[in-house]
């Protein structure tokens, strides 16, 4: 039996609204995913997707319940789990390969060493000849991949990426989305990818989870047996996209 | 993209020459006015100012010539110009990152704050007499207050992702401080730095017209007392000068730093 990576149980989240009120976000949400499986949360938007990735990786706690990653409990945030952003948060003032090389310089690897994982990283996202930019001179795909690179070279056992390719255009989010099946493949973690987005997760994930409005809890979940590389037109592409589709609460 | 002026102006090369027009302009037409209009029986000529800045570079107005009044002046604007950054900088770092450092020290600042740094000068010349302590001090004030604001809301203005994102690479809290808070702090601060810098400059002038034996603002005041506007037009033209040079300056070092900020490929 493959080991649990990421497991939570029954976590719910309020936030204090406005004039003394509560705002519930998330309620009793139980998850468990394995070792090297890729799972995608699809939810619509403010479902508190965001808040879900903030609770996994210790950003934030839950209000009530537990998360465990690789069977440790999260009670800070944990080098072990890597985040890729909504809004890619990459540091500006750093070039491509001080941003990819962050998390092990942090922790005081020395710089031959760091020099050659950069590297490794940079060339597996395709970044090759961008290393001494700025992140002000890259396109939004390009930022994304320093993103996903400076995530990976952290060497995280997990993999939290938030709505990454939300705010690209439709071809490179196209693009973006093979390039992230090519990259877990050659280099596997787990990895929970969130979306609002039904194509990109059922092109995507092994299995897809489905969140409800808020207050947000799990309306079902998929299993996905496409063979990848997968093909958006083919008939059972279509027909599971649908399914997944009527799964899904409208907002408004 | 960012705010950029609309550019009737397109080129590097077009801007500086529009710059070169605009100033030869001026002096063509302050030129005219003082040949042909009743200005000639107030003020010089420039060609008669730059002609007497000539020469005063080797006959001294007063006791030095005037490339020794500027090199006062600078002394004196550096010297309270870098205790202003030392204090500044830290003060304004407290403030914004430390809960307890904000509660304590944001209420005194905000009373100090509205004192322009020249009315400073009474207490200034009371306490350390009318030597170049007092100048230092009320230099000091004067480009702190903006060095310390600036400094502080750059500080606070921390984007709370990229902490967030730092930590989640395995950044402790001293990490954090170095390599998010304080880089993305400098654009402000520099902003500060060039606002104390204007402000010094200016404070410099009036403490050396208030008292003192050398200076450009002592150029100023003793022509003012002799009635000699070619000695006050020179005083004025170099403090205009000197002032655009710090800026430029500091404006390069800036952009040295600060290469993560310019767009374009
Ligand atoms: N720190 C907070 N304090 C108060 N309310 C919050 C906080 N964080 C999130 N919320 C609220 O929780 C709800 C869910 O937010 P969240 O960002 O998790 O949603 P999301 O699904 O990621 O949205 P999007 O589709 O825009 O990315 C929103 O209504 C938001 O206003
Ligand atoms: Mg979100």
């Amino acid at each position: 039996m493959s080991k649990e990576m990421i497991v939570c149980k029954g976590i719910s989240k309020s936030f204090p609204g406005a004039n003394g009120s509560t705002l519930e976000v998330l309620k009793d949400i139980s998850l468990s995913i394995n070792e090297n499986e890729f799972v995608v949360v699809l939810g619509p938007g403010q479902c508190g997707k965001t808040t879900l990735i903030n609770l996994i990786a210790g950003l934030e706690m839950p209000t009530s319940g537990n998360v465990t990653v690789a069977g440790n409990p999260i009670t800070k945030p944990n080098p072990d789990i890597g985040v890729v952003y909504q809004k890619t948060a990459l540091f500006p003032w750093l070039s491509v390969q001080s941003n990819v090389g962050f998390g092990p310089m942090m922790k005081g690897m020395k710089k031959d060493e760091r020099k050659k994982i950069v590297q490794h990283y940079i060339d597996l996202v395709g970044l090759t000849g961008f290393e001494k930019s700025y992140p002000i001179k890259l396109s939004g795909g390009m930022r994304q991949r320093v993103g996903i690179a400076r995530a990976y070279c952290n060497n995280p056992s997990v993999l939290l990426m938030d709505e990454p390719f939300g705010h690209l255009d439709a071809q490179t989010r196209y693009l973006m989305q093979e390039e992230v099946v090519r990259i877990w493949e050659a280099d596997k973690k787990t990895i929970l990818f969130v979306t609002n987005n039904v194509e990109e997760a059922v092109y995507l994930a092994d299995r897809i989870i489905v969140l409800s409005n808020c207050p947000t809890h799990i309306v079902t979940e998929f299993d996905v047996t496409l063979p990848r590389p997968r093909d958006y037109v083919s008939r059972d592409f279509l027909s599971l996209r649908k399914t997944v589709n009527d799964s899904l609460e409208r907002t408004r | 993209m960012s705010s950029r002026s609309i550019s009737i102006a397109g080129s590097r090369t077009e801007v500086v020459l529009y710059a070169v027009a605009a100033l030869a302009g001026f002096f063509i037409v302050w030129q005219l006015l003082v040949m042909y209009t009743a200005v000639g029986m107030v003020m010089p000529s420039p060609i008669e100012v730059v002609e007497a800045m000539v020469a005063s570079c080797a006959d001294p107005i007063g006791s030095k010539t005037l490339p020794m009044h500027i090199l006062f002046s600078l002394r004196r604007v550096l010297i309270g110009y870098l205790l202003a950054v030392l204090i500044g900088i830290p003060v304004g770092i407290l403030m914004g990152c430390f809960q307890v450092g904000e509660a304590i020290i944001k209420p005194v600042f905000e009373i100090f704050r509205p004192i322009p740094g020249l009315a400073w000068i009474p207490l200034a010349i009371l306490w350390f007499g009318i030597g170049e302590e007092s100048k230092y001090f009320i230099i000091c004030v004067s480009a702190a207050v903006s060095i310390i604001l600036n400094t502080y809301e750059g500080a606070k203005s921390v984007d709370p992702t990229l902490v967030g994102a730092a930590r989640m690479l395995g950044a402790n809290d001293f990490q954090v401080f170095v390599f998010v808070t304080i880089p993305s702090s400098v654009p402000h601060i520099f902003a500060g730095l060039q606002v104390g810098l204007s402000s010094s400059w200016m404070a410099v002038i009036a403490a050396e017209m208030i008292r003192s034996s050398e200076g450009t603002g002592w150029i100023i005041t003793t022509g003012m007392d002799s009635g000699n506007t070619v000695q006050i037009l020179i005083g004025m033209v170099s403090i205009g000068f000197i002032g655009l040079i710090l800026a430029s300056l500091l404006r390069g070092l800036e952009k040295k730093l600060c290469t993560w900020r310019i767009q374009g490929r």
